[in-house]
């Protein structure tokens, strides 16, 4: 009974995880202007453990966090999927079990394999190779380091747990709405993601442009400063503390970096 | 009175009668944040104090802090460690779980690429992730001989898990400098710790600008950066 009590919770940590994977996956799709609607353990379905949804696709994943995995297991599943137009995709811990089930004879057709590393942690999560190149993906900063990678997947991991719902769609959008709430209580966090401009910021910028030695520019919606003289740093423009910089700015009309930086 | 050596608190060899009475007073919840603060000054002397025994005279010194420790804790530090070449860096992080993002920094324009000696300045080190997101934005950057890491207060096990967090050839270079090692945590709080959260102890504002950073701007202004922080998307 203790055994099984591991295996569950193991699997559990794995689906949980692998979720968080996609949501960045996810977010990296929308902010290339692809919205997708997200679901763990998806009712109405046959290989239900994470489903995506976008532009009148589906994409199913199963996963099977063991040592040996048969294709036998989730035949019957598949091909009932497969027979929708479904995109379907098993999910293993290594690159050998992946080796060997695309080697297999009997193995689905048309269905894919992925590898996804079994962690325990976040931390060893975040090592792995594959969440690394989707947490940099989506990153600001272009040499992230691990802390940097570690705080996103956190937040990330908090803003899906905040917004799934048990066996039903909901949108990345909506994810991405809980990470800004999370980002306008603990601070910016480095996620790339379009920004439309406001009409006061297009004044604040003004005024910014007219402070000598202060340099910005706003990339992937985060404002982006140095005063050259040793401050910099980064704003995300969605959160609430940026709208209140803007406001700053619009009001004291700053005319020195020291002024502005006390703005920041 | 706090009896420390009840709650699971041990104390290093560095610590005097007076840093133990300082540890004490950051320790009781009916102190005033004025008496706080100056506690923290007098343990960021100490501190300093023992590190300058460390680190050679004329020797050039990256002192590295979080902005609510920056005015008292490493004001007192950066004062005892007179006789050496202090350059100051300033990191403001945000923390998500045991994780931390640095979103904006101030590092001394005139800090030159290669120091002899980093000195990381911390209240508390608990989880580590403050120390260990400050030690990969600056450390990778540069190669110091001597990596100081210095905290009235340690976590028992702190010390080893930084440690893991970096390569060995990295890692060996940390010393850990500190005046007593807690065992204990409630809430995520070590306890006795320092008190509870310092922003809150020292009574700061939100949005606070260190005045240390404001004076050490001052003092450098005109001067043009040498040492980058993390490079952005292009």
């Amino acid at each position: 009974m203790n055994r099984g009590g591991l295996a569950n919770s193991r699997g559990a940590l794995y689906e949980e995880f692998f979720a968080v994977f996609r949501v960045i996956d996810a977010l990296f799709a929308l902010k290339h202007g692809q919205g997708r609607q997200l679901a763990q353990q998806c009712e109405g379905t046959r290989v239900d453990d994470f489903v995506e949804k976008y532009g009148g696709h589906r994409h199913h994943f199963q996963l099977k966090r063991k040592l040996r995995v048969r294709w036998s297991e989730v035949h019957d599943d598949f091909v009932t999927e497969l027979g929708h137009g479904s995109r379907v995709t098993l999910v293993v811990p290594s690159r050998d079990q992946r080796r060997a089930l695309l080697a297999a004879k009997r193995r689905v057709q048309g269905a894919e394999v992925l590898v996804f590393p079994a962690a325990s942690t976040p931390n060893e999560a975040c090592a792995a190779s594959e969440v690394r190149t989707a947490l940099d993906a989506v990153s600001v900063k272009t040499t992230p380091h691990h802390a940097d990678r570690l705080a996103l997947w956190n937040a990330i991991r908090l803003a899906w747990e905040n917004s799934r719902k048990p066996g039903q769609f909901v949108s990345c959008r909506l994810v991405l709405s809980r990470f800004v709430d999370q980002e306008d209580i603990l601070g910016p966090l480095p996620l790339r993601m379009p920004w439309t401009p406001s009409k006061r910021w297009h004044r604040a910028r003004r005024l910014l442009q007219q402070i000598p030695s202060f340099s910005f520019r706003i990339e992937d919606g985060q404002f982006v400063y140095d005063d050259r003289a040793g401050t910099s740093g980064t704003l995300s423009c969605r959160t609430r503390a940026f709208r209140a910089f803007v406001d700053r700015v619009v009001k004291s009309r700053p005319t020195t970096p020291q002024a502005l930086v006390d703005l920041l | 009175v706090i009896r420390l050596d009840e709650v699971g608190r041990r104390f290093t060899t560095h610590a005097s009668a007076e840093v133990k009475r300082d540890l004490s007073t950051l320790a009781r919840r009916s102190v005033s944040s004025t008496d706080y603060r100056a506690a923290f000054e007098r343990l960021g002397a100490a501190l300093g104090g023992v590190a300058r025994a460390m680190i050679p005279a004329g020797a050039s010194v990256a002192v590295v802090t979080t902005p609510e420790d920056a005015d008292f804790l490493t004001k007192g530090l950066v004062e005892a460690l007179d006789g050496r070449r202090i350059y100051l860096a300033c990191y403001w992080a945000t923390r998500v779980d045991d994780a931390a993002s640095i979103h904006k920094r101030y590092l001394d324009p005139v800090m030159p690429a290669s120091v002899d000696a980093v000195v990381i300045v911390k209240s508390i080190i608990a989880s580590g992730c403050i120390v260990q997101a400050h030690l990969e934005e600056f450390l990778l950057r540069t190669h110091p001989r001597q990596v100081l890491i210095t905290a009235p207060v340690i976590l028992e096990g702190a010390d080893a898990r930084l440690r893991r967090a970096f390569p060995t050839a990295l890692s060996r270079r940390f010393e850990f400098l500190s005046f007593a090692v807690d065992s204990k945590t409630t809430n995520n709080l070590v306890k006795p710790g320092i008190g509870g959260l310092v922003e809150k102890r020292l009574g700061l504002k939100p949005r606070f600008s260190p005045t240390l950073v404001g004076s050490w701007r001052k003092k450098r202004a005109g001067a043009s950066p040498s040492f980058r922080g993390a490079e952005l998307r292009p």
